[in-house]
């Protein structure tokens, strides 16, 4: 009974005595502010055309962004325009801002419960965001590619109508591999040595391949095959 | 009687436990960070191991910088960026900023020959232990002796310590000092002989645990064995109380020094011809280049301002300026705070030093003129240091239209270059001096608010300053008519004008500037040791080097042995050989051996 209290009485004074000396030290030893590196673009001009699902989430949502030297900002409210290849940042003073791509490494967005992570891809020596899809040993990304469909004139404006034809780009050992589809039969001719272990794959596992969820996971299963044949 | 005791010590204990939420409660904002760290010691330290102590103006001082960092909200921090300052009784002769990676950095301080003789200090500290006094910064004296100074007259010597004493500080050192020992398979060597000396490295419940070291290979000179020890200094633990004699306000600037991990903060402060201070103006911080760039800062309600400097202007010279020109204020003046100035005075080590060491410094200053009558004497490795990312803080990437002027007729002056060549610009006066306005695309008008001048990558005032330059004197010239957004500040169009012969330089400013040269890093220079198996050296070639050997890279996993190997001088004499350095987990190393060249 002694020994118990003893303990405790050794306990009573050694735990204060321990969070004590946390307090010198604080998490603000740094200054995070506008010191820091900056969003940079240029403010976003109308140019009197009306778009229609120019944007890979038509709403605004929040956002982070990644700076190339690593430096990020998080929580802003962003756009991406897939036609320009324009992340477009909605700055509360000035309005909307075209962001300097140069400076950008990757970015993310937030909906609905849902984050959408791009990251700056070489496609035919020019950088084009892309998002990532899968990254393990083998990276998936999807280009949010869209081209000017039709266009609708009406008394007050001119609507552009877009259409969405996504490409997936496989990052496997350094190396890129373009599918044109969320499909299988795509997925072979992409990587034509691997058809018959792919094909087997999906037997064995039962897979099949109706969304680009479904085709994510083929090649979440597929992983190995791929990594294996390049 | 026991309850008592016990409802008193748990009363005890929840008043203590109250105090500490309240302390922990307290919302850490920079201006409060003083009070915080008030009566507590440093918890950063430096350590700077130098290849000897004693030197001949004319040698280079190679070195090796360590820091231990410190535990904040459960993860290890420290600085990345260390501050050293040479300096003589009188003033700093040398200015440095050396970049740390991994908890170190190593580089070389040039010596230079007309150095005079006396007694030298190396400080080196972080931006961060600048919130303490200068009792918690690095502090290492060296004597340093003026090649051609024959009489010492500067210096004072005495038979109070004989050599025989000295040297019993050396050899009491011998004994390794933690979990590193130096291996030798003998301690005597021939006269160019090769050296080979194992360390290895053996630490009990740290099986992780890689060493990161410098080694140094130096002449026994028997002077100062001050207890020196990267094992002392970097585990005490001093009091120093920080100074909190510096005016606390609400809106001023933090009158605190951050942690310096991603570049260096620069500040300085603005005021009229009258010392009132200057709020909220926005200051750029730009350099000469082919490329418009700038940063920008806002002064607070006392006139401080604080850039954090991107990489890319280290070691440039910088020019800091408002960014727009007032008229109706132009009596204003920008000062910059030097980092490198101390406080306390050099407090020498020694006063008087052994008489048996006059004959020594007679002997080195003896060695160093032969050594330097040979080409291989100077064995420095200049490696630059480069950064692996910048991002160039550039003020425009594609400009919406670009001139090229030799593409054009010859135009005597700026104002036929804006009517001839640059479109969509106009030049107007605007109270007595020559704005530059752009065309707005978006608007279909000319912006009220004038354009941005940049000239050779520099902000400008306002067009005054151009209107003379010439078709002949302009190489391009960019034009951006877009609005350009940057973090919180808007540019209403930008104008960027290369010259062809720096007109920059000749350009006088209206509103304050101060051109400032941002300290030179220390480079990642490395020892080249002469090495006789791979490099054909005639006997009758002298070499006296008294340090046979330094490497500030030596790195060794846990159970392992690192071998190095060097060749000995000419030079017959006892030398120490020194190893230093931390652990991963921060712990401080060293070890130390004697050995002995014979002819």
């Amino acid at each position: 009974m002694n020994m118990k209290k003893s303990i405790l009485f050794v306990l009573y004074f050694l735990i204060p005595a321990i969070m004590f000396a946390q307090v010198a030290i604080t998490d603000s030893v740094e200054i995070k502010n506008y010191l820091n590196q900056q969003l940079t673009g240029d403010k976003n001009i109308n140019t009197g055309f009306k778009y229609q699902n120019l944007y890979y989430i038509d709403s605004w949502c929040m956002g982070d962004v990644v700076f190339s030297t690593g430096d990020f900002i998080k929580q802003i409210p962003l756009r991406y325009d897939c036609l320009n290849n324009q992340l477009v940042w909605l700055n509360v003073k000035v309005g909307q801002v075209k962001l300097d791509n140069q400076n950008i490494s990757e970015f993310s967005l937030y909906d609905a419960g849902l984050s959408y992570r791009f990251r700056k891809t070489k496609i035919n020596n020019s950088d084009v965001y892309c998002e990532l899809l899968f990254e393990n040993k083998i990276k998936l990304f999807a280009q949010r590619k869209i081209i000017i469909g039709s266009t609708v004139y009406e008394l007050d404006a001119i609507y552009l109508c877009y259409k969405r034809i996504p490409v997936y780009i496989f990052e496997i050992k350094g190396k890129t591999y373009f599918c044109k589809k969320p499909k299988i039969k795509s997925l072979i001719e992409t990587f034509p040595q691997a058809k018959e272990q792919i094909k087997q794959l999906i037997k064995q596992k039962h897979l099949k391949c109706k969304s680009e969820n479904d085709f994510i996971e083929i090649i979440k299963n597929c992983e190995e095959i791929l990594n294996n044949i390049v | 009687m026991y309850k008592n005791f016990y409802l008193l010590v748990s009363l005890l204990f929840l008043c203590q436990f109250a105090l500490q939420s309240s302390a922990q409660d307290v919302n850490l904002s920079s201006k409060k960070i003083n009070e915080k760290f008030k009566n507590f010691s440093c918890p950063e330290k430096v350590y700077i191991h130098t290849d000897r102590d004693f030197y001949i103006a004319g040698e280079n001082m190679f070195f090796k910088s360590y820091i231990s960092g410190f535990t904040s909200d459960e993860k290890q921090i420290q600085s990345n960026i260390i501050y050293l300052v040479l300096r003589d009784e009188k003033s700093n002769i040398e200015t440095l900023i050396t970049y740390l990676k991994n908890g170190s950095s190593s580089g070389h301080i040039y010596l230079p020959d007309t150095l005079k003789t006396g007694k030298y200090e190396l400080v080196a500290f972080t931006n961060f232990m600048r919130n303490f006094d200068e009792s918690c910064y690095f502090k290492k004296n060296f004597l340093i002796v003026n090649r051609f100074d024959k009489t010492l007259p500067t210096l004072q010597f005495n038979d109070t310590l004989n050599i025989e004493q000295s040297a019993n500080l050396v050899t009491n050192k011998k004994t390794n000092v933690g979990a590193l020992e130096i291996i030798l398979i003998k301690d005597s060597f021939k006269t160019r002989e090769n050296i080979k000396i194992g360390l290895k490295l053996k630490t009990e419940g740290k099986t992780a645990a890689i060493a990161n070291l410098s080694v140094t290979v130096k002449e026994a000179n028997f002077l100062f064995d001050n207890n020196f020890d990267i094992v002392n200094l970097l585990n005490e633990n001093k009091n120093s109380v920080i100074d909190i004699k510096k005016k606390k306000t609400n809106d001023t600037i933090i009158d605190f020094y951050p942690l310096e991990r991603n570049g260096i903060y620069l500040r300085g402060k603005i005021k009229d011809k009258t010392n009132q201070q200057i709020k909220n103006e926005c200051l750029v911080l730009s350099s000469p280049d082919s490329i418009a760039n700038f940063q920008y800062t806002f002064s607070d309600a006392v006139g401080n301002f604080q850039f954090l400097v991107n990489n890319y202007y280290l070691g440039k010279e910088v020019y800091i300026k408002p960014l727009h020109n007032q008229i109706s204020n132009p009596d204003r003046s920008i000062s910059i705070e030097d980092k490198f100035t101390l406080k306390e005075s050099l407090n020498p080590a020694f006063k008087v030093l052994p008489k048996y060491f006059y004959n020594y410094i007679t002997y080195s200053q003896q060695i160093v003129y032969i050594q330097k009558s040979y080409p291989d004497s100077n064995a420095v490795n200049n490696r630059e240091w480069t950064f692996d990312k910048i991002i160039i803080p550039r003020a425009y990437f594609s400009p919406y239209l670009n001139y090229n002027t030799k593409d054009y007729i010859q135009l005597n002056d700026f104002n036929d270059i804006v009517t001839n060549i640059i479109m969509r610009t106009k030049l107007e006066k605007v109270k007595n001096t020559n704005e530059l306005f752009v065309f707005d695309p978006n608007a279909k008008e000319y912006r009220t608010t004038p354009a941005i001048i940049f000239v050779d990558g520099v902000p400008i005032d306002n067009a005054d300053k151009i209107l003379s330059f010439s078709s002949d004197d302009v190489d391009k010239i960019a034009l951006c008519l877009n609005s350009r957004i940057l973090g919180n500040l808007e540019l209403n169009g930008l104008v960027s004008i290369n010259t062809k012969k720096n007109k920059l330089s000749s350009i006088v400013f209206n509103s304050p500037v101060i051109k400032y040269k941002l300290d030179r890093i220390a480079d990642n220079s490395v020892f080249k040791p002469t090495n006789y198996s791979t490099t054909k050296i005639p006997k009758y070639a002298p070499d006296f080097r008294q340090l046979l050997y330094w490497n500030p890279n030596v790195s060794i996993n846990n159970n392992e042995t690192a071998n190095v190997d060097f060749f000995a001088s000419d030079c017959v004499s006892d030398y120490v050989v020194e190893v230093k350095g931390i652990l991963t987990d921060g712990t401080p190393i060293c070890a130390y051996a004697k050995i002995k060249v014979y002819r």
